[in-house]
């Protein structure tokens, strides 16, 4: 739920503090997804 | 605010910095679109320099020009240098330019991560040429680089090639990264997501499959590079390990790697034809959930790629019905293209044929592709020229028919200049109709049986060979005219209007031409 509320609102002044917030959340998130599978591709093989 | 506002415009009211340093310390949307664009189109010409040996070698039976590890070398360079050098950068550099132009925004979310995203790139890429030159060549496995091909038997320069994929993976995911935190944070007021224009749909969706699928990809080379140097057995059998688990894993990347290559294009190509047709796209929600449904069943398919390798045949036939499945959506797309010309008051301008090529020959790909997403008939084609003729066939005029075209469309909003009408319809009839020599007679070579990444064959395959390589010197040809075409553009011509094409839609027709070097600073209203 993060992603949405001020983030996804397209009524976001995009010279607005809240935006630079918003994209420091989404890097975090998408990072952590990335890293995510990065280990789970080591995973699905450590499994067998 | 307004106050605050006003002052920053006055200090950003500047055009570009000169110098080299300006590309080097950039940190503009527009100068880093155009130094992926530049370095795509560079790789492009190196990649298609290793295409022009691989058809001289085939030209005839026997071996006349290369040895074959050499041959093997080109074949894999070739395909890595063009999926992760040539098509991929020229996506992004499109997505640099557009998006924050489409969506009213004045610049990418992270802009300083953007300089960084496209500096690797270089670097990246010249270390994967590099490798060329080293003791006993470079990767000469394919570009899937199977193990224990790419372990256990591979030059030393492989550990090289190991660090520039995991290079170029960082680059895209950064760069996806910051799309997506463009698109969700920075949309000018009004623009909501079902306003948005299709090629920010379709890139936002990529940059959702790079982020899953790249650290996917890293996590494979990265087991390479222990398997080869540190004593793990992840893809070696003596070891325990699985070498069949190496490509379940490749290809959970590999298979959405082809939609990150191909979904940008579809969005170029839903730009372009109600341009040009002069009419609203026909059906824009299903367009929308139709890109997202291929970018969901791309993730579970992959196995299509390996029905040879001895799976149970339930799991064969689960991946072929999934597999078949992609045709709906995809089938969705084109009916809405179709739909969108019919009774549209059509004009063919450079773009619109590039776009109309795509739309047939990306489709008769998509065909070839369907017959070998069943499992029975793949078991004919696997490995063979039919493969070859396939992939090209979305590829080519797919992906990157999907790029010339968008280069057609906004090459007058980005140099201030149309290009040139005549030469940029001889170079889209030369490489229309050569494309067509090259790569349909491969897939007479591959039903007769010609296996793929070979450097020499059978006589009975000669006739075709020669075709195809025929077609394949043309096309190359075509397009070092594009190049020519660019820079005649850039140098000036025909002045561009803003609107750049009669009743052109979209925020992007709203701004002067050329574009200026800051644009939507106090984000546009929309309506």
């Amino acid at each position: 739920m993060i992603l949405v509320g001020d983030v996804m609102s397209s009524d976001v002044d995009p010279n607005d503090p809240v935006r630079k917030a918003g994209n420091r959340r989404t890097v975090v998130i998408l990072l952590l997804v990335a890293v995510g599978f990065y280990v789970a591709s080591f995973l699905f093989l450590a499994d067998r | 605010m307004s106050t605050a506002t006003a002052a920053h415009d006055d200090h950003h009211d500047h055009g570009a910095p000169a110098g080299l340093m300006r590309w080097v310390y950039t940190t503009n949307h527009k100068d880093i679109g155009t130094l992926y664009l530049w370095f795509s189109f560079v790789m492009f010409m190196i990649g298609g320099s290793f295409a022009m040996v691989i058809r001289a070698e085939l030209f005839m039976p026997g071996m006349q020009v290369v040895d074959p590890q050499f041959f093997n070398s080109m074949t894999t360079m070739h395909g890595l240098l063009m999926v992760f050098g040539a098509i991929m950068p020229a996506m992004v550099g499109l997505a640099n330019w557009q998006i924050p132009l489409m969506i009213g925004a004045p610049d990418m979310a992270l802009p300083r991560m953007n300089n960084w995203s496209f500096w690797i790139l270089p670097f990246a890429g010249t270390m994967l040429l590099s490798t060329m030159f080293m003791e006993g060549g470079g990767p000469a496995f394919g570009w899937t680089f199977y193990a224990p091909l790419s372990t256990t038997f591979a030059p030393d320069s492989t550990d090289f090639f190991i660090f520039a994929i995991h290079m170029l993976g960082f680059s895209s995911i950064m760069g996806s990264i910051n799309v997506i935190a463009t698109v969700l944070n920075m949309r000018a007021p009004g623009m909501t997501l079902m306003k948005m224009p299709l090629f920010v749909w379709t890139w936002l969706i990529t940059a959702f499959l790079l982020i899953a699928v790249m650290p996917v990809l890293a996590g494979a080379v990265t087991m390479m590079l222990t398997d080869r140097n540190f004593g793990t057995s992840f893809f070696s059998a003596a070891g325990g390990g699985d070498p069949v688990m190496f490509q379940h894993v490749f290809w959970f990347f590999g298979h959405p790697e082809v939609y990150i290559m191909i979904l940008p294009a579809f969005g170029v190509v839903s730009q372009i034809i109600p341009t040009f047709a002069r009419k609203p796209l026909f059906g824009y929600a299903s367009m929308v959930y139709a890109t997202a449904s291929i970018a969901f069943l791309s993730f579970i398919v992959w196995a299509h790629h390996m029905f040879t390798v001895g799976m149970p045949v339930a799991g064969e036939l689960y991946f072929m019905y999934a597999t078949v499945m992609i045709a709906v959506p995809t089938a969705v797309k084109v009916f809405n293209w179709a739909a969108t010309m019919w009774r549209g008051s059509m004009t063919f301008e450079p773009p619109m044929l590039w776009a109309l090529a795509f739309v047939f020959l990306f489709t008769l790909g998509g065909f070839t592709g369907l017959m070998m997403g069943v499992a029975p008939s793949d078991m004919q084609y696997h490995d063979t020229y039919f493969i070859v003729a396939h992939f090209h066939y979305v590829l080519v005029t797919g992906a990157l028919f999907g790029i010339i075209a968008a280069v057609y469309y906004w090459l007058p909003k980005w140099t201030g200049y149309y290009p040139d009408d005549r030469l940029s319809k001889l170079h889209f009839w030369w490489s229309a109709i050569s494309v067509n020599v090259l790569f349909f007679p491969q897939h007479f070579l591959g039903l007769a049986g010609m296996p793929r990444r070979i450097p020499d064959y059978s006589l009975q395959f000669a006739d075709w060979n020669m075709v195809s390589s025929i077609g394949g010197f043309a096309f190359g040809l075509g397009q070092v005219f594009f190049f020519f075409i660019i820079v005649k553009t850039i140098r000036g011509g025909e002045k561009a209007t803003d609107e750049c094409w009669e009743d052109a839609q979209g925020l992007e027709w709203t701004i002067a031409s050329p574009a200026p070097y800051h644009t939507f600073v106090t984000p546009p209203e929309i309506k």
